[in-house]
């Protein structure tokens, strides 16, 4: 029983840890409320089944595809709305109305294409492997193992290499690091591509493993936003726990009352956390 | 004729959402995408008290308005604590909080199968069954609630709202306790919000948690947007285009899963073009 729940919270966590990785990283160089990063997610997802079912590509040519088409999306997004709005002064509140009209045009968008229908990526990722004691859904093990190898080179990346410093120069203070010669526009379109990819991917994943509908993006990207900001900003560690924390609750909730109440509880510990502790579970630095 | 008093009506019901929401994102400048969950618990007051229960409508409109009223007063109590686009955020999570509330507690809003059969008012014997009566009904209550945000607007309290709203911290300075009327507005805004909900669940005469899905409140967020922040008439203005836009689109004779997404996608546009080259709306007079 209890290696049943612990198995599902790192499933589960390790679905939310890759699009909170992508948040904090998306973040830190452009911060405020992205609601298209959703939209990329259902892209990763809609764009593999779209090449396979419909360009009758080989599964994995659809994924690097759209993956690729994902990481393009966030830049362009990025490059041709956000940044104009930003550079005419647009509050952090305008660019999130923007995203949200944005991301209503993009679901629309998937729906009309494809059709308001539930849909599965098939293939051999959906089959279950045995791992002795246990079996699980290849994809669920995949997800697992794609999680921690984001956070380990997302982490090197930003931590360990001189791009890293630019990227943090620039969520310092984006003036400063502008005054100090760094090219602002181009590090924030390097980084949209970085989340895109990572956001492609699980997009993907979830495609395999729990399936596709117009709306995934909206839930996903609120469970991974939820866990990167429980888990707090500076490191790369808090998004990483933060949705193992998040997971963690919700299957507890779970297993405590039923399923149906899943998105209630990651509200609420959401909006406990705001209030108490708004700085998240791992930064000691007030804000 | 009976198509155009149905607009009507919907008019009428998405004419007080967006007067009532536009007192707290125009006036006070909070931007709440929590307003369906108010619109819902409107709703599903009158469904239940009057199916279930036996209760009138008027009482059991009461009952929701009140009941709307002490959520939003701690509901309002929480959000008073963000700012800026983390207060839109929470909001937005506190209508996901509300609609898991009426889609999943069954045993009290019957979940996904909704609630039909919800009468319709009466007064002094009079029964506002035909359409046309229910119209007029719903727009004297369009005309108080426009008359309302017209007083509050010139009133003392809308120019605290309106300080707080352009500088906080100058407005406290100045002796208002800026926490006391956000409250107050959130709360009246969301009992407003009752009164939309229970005509609505009236004239539809069978309600389901989807209509009061966080989708929805990003919808009455865009008609005011459209409409103009900050102005009764943008409010009505913003209620009356985005719905008319849909029905024009019937006329295309689409099938209606796609005129229903094209309606989607239009309304996105919109937003997105509002905040590109009008964030204040139509005819608004603040700038979120």
């Amino acid at each position: 029983m209890l290696l049943v729940l612990l198995i599902n919270i790192l499933i589960v966590g390790a679905g939310y840890g890759l699009i909170a990785i992508a948040f904090a990283v998306m973040s830190s160089v452009s911060p405020f409320f992205n609601l298209t990063l959703g939209s990329i997610i259902a892209f990763g997802a809609y764009g593999t089944y779209g090449l396979t079912e419909y360009a009758h590509l080989p599964m994995a040519v659809a994924i690097v595809i759209s993956i690729a088409f994902c990481a393009c999306a966030a830049a362009l997004l990025e490059r041709f709305v956000y940044t104009p709005l930003r550079t005419r002064g647009a509050s952090s509140m305008v660019l999130l109305v923007a995203s949200l009209g944005l991301y209503t045009i993009f679901e629309a968008s998937i729906h009309l294409a494809f059709g308001p229908q539930y849909q599965i990526l098939g293939g051999a990722l959906g089959q279950n492997m045995n791992l002795g004691i246990f079996s699980m859904p290849k994809v669920q093990f995949i997800t697992i193992v794609a999680d921690f190898i984001v956070f380990g080179l997302v982490n090197l990346l930003l931590f360990h290499t001189f791009f890293g410093k630019m990227v943090r120069a620039l969520n310092d203070s984006a003036k400063l690091a502008n005054i100090t010669g760094l090219n602002n526009n181009k590090i924030i379109l390097i980084v949209s591509m970085l989340s895109g990819l990572i956001l492609g991917l699980s997009g993907v994943l979830t495609g395999f493993d729990t399936g596709l509908e117009p709306t995934m993006g909206f839930n996903l990207l609120f469970k991974g936003m939820i866990g990167a900001i429980i888990g707090g900003s500076g490191s790369l560690y808090g998004p990483f726990l933060g949705a193992f924390f998040l997971a963690a609750a919700e299957n507890v909730g779970v297993m405590l009352w039923a399923s149906e109440w899943r998105d209630l509880v990651a509200f609420v510990i959401f909006i406990i956390f705001l209030i108490f502790r708004p700085q998240g579970i791992f930064q000691r630095k007030e804000k | 004729m009976e198509y155009l008093i149905n607009l009507g009506i919907l008019f009428c019901i998405y004419a007080m959402l967006a007067l009532s929401l536009n007192m707290v994102v125009g006036l006070s400048g909070l931007v709440s995408l929590a307003h369906a969950a108010f619109y819902g618990i409107g709703a599903y007051a009158v469904a239940i008290l009057m199916t279930m229960h036996g209760f009138g409508f008027w009482s059991s409109m009461l009952a929701g308005v009140v009941l709307n009223g002490i959520t939003a007063f701690a509901v309002g109590k929480i959000l008073s604590k963000f700012k800026g686009d983390y207060y839109a955020i929470v909001s937005a999570g506190l209508s996901v909080i509300v609609f898991s509330v009426l889609l999943n507690f069954k045993s009290l809003t019957k979940g996904p199968l909704g609630i039909y059969g919800i009468g319709k008012p009466s007064v002094a014997g009079f029964h506002f069954s035909s359409s046309l009566s229910f119209l007029a009904l719903a727009f004297v209550f369009v005309v108080l609630f426009y008359a309302l945000f017209v007083l509050i607007d010139k009133s003392s309290f809308g120019r605290a709202l309106k300080g707080l709203r352009e500088d906080e911290v100058l407005t406290v300075s100045l002796g208002y306790k800026t926490t006391k009327y956000k409250s107050l507005i959130f709360t009246l805004s969301a009992m407003m919000a009752g009164v939309a909900g229970s005509f609505f669940a009236s004239y539809i005469a069978f309600i389901d948690p989807t209509s009061f899905q966080l989708a929805e409140g990003i919808f009455f967020f865009t008609m005011i947007t459209v409409g103009g922040l900050s102005s009764a008439f943008g409010s009505v203005v913003g209620a009356a285009l985005l719905l008319i836009l849909p029905e024009a689109l019937r006329f295309l004779g689409l099938p209606y899963e796609t005129a229903a997404q094209l309606q989607q996608l239009i309304y996105g546009a919109l937003l997105v073009m509002m905040m590109a080259f009008r964030p204040q709306g139509l005819f608004g007079k603040f700038k979120v």
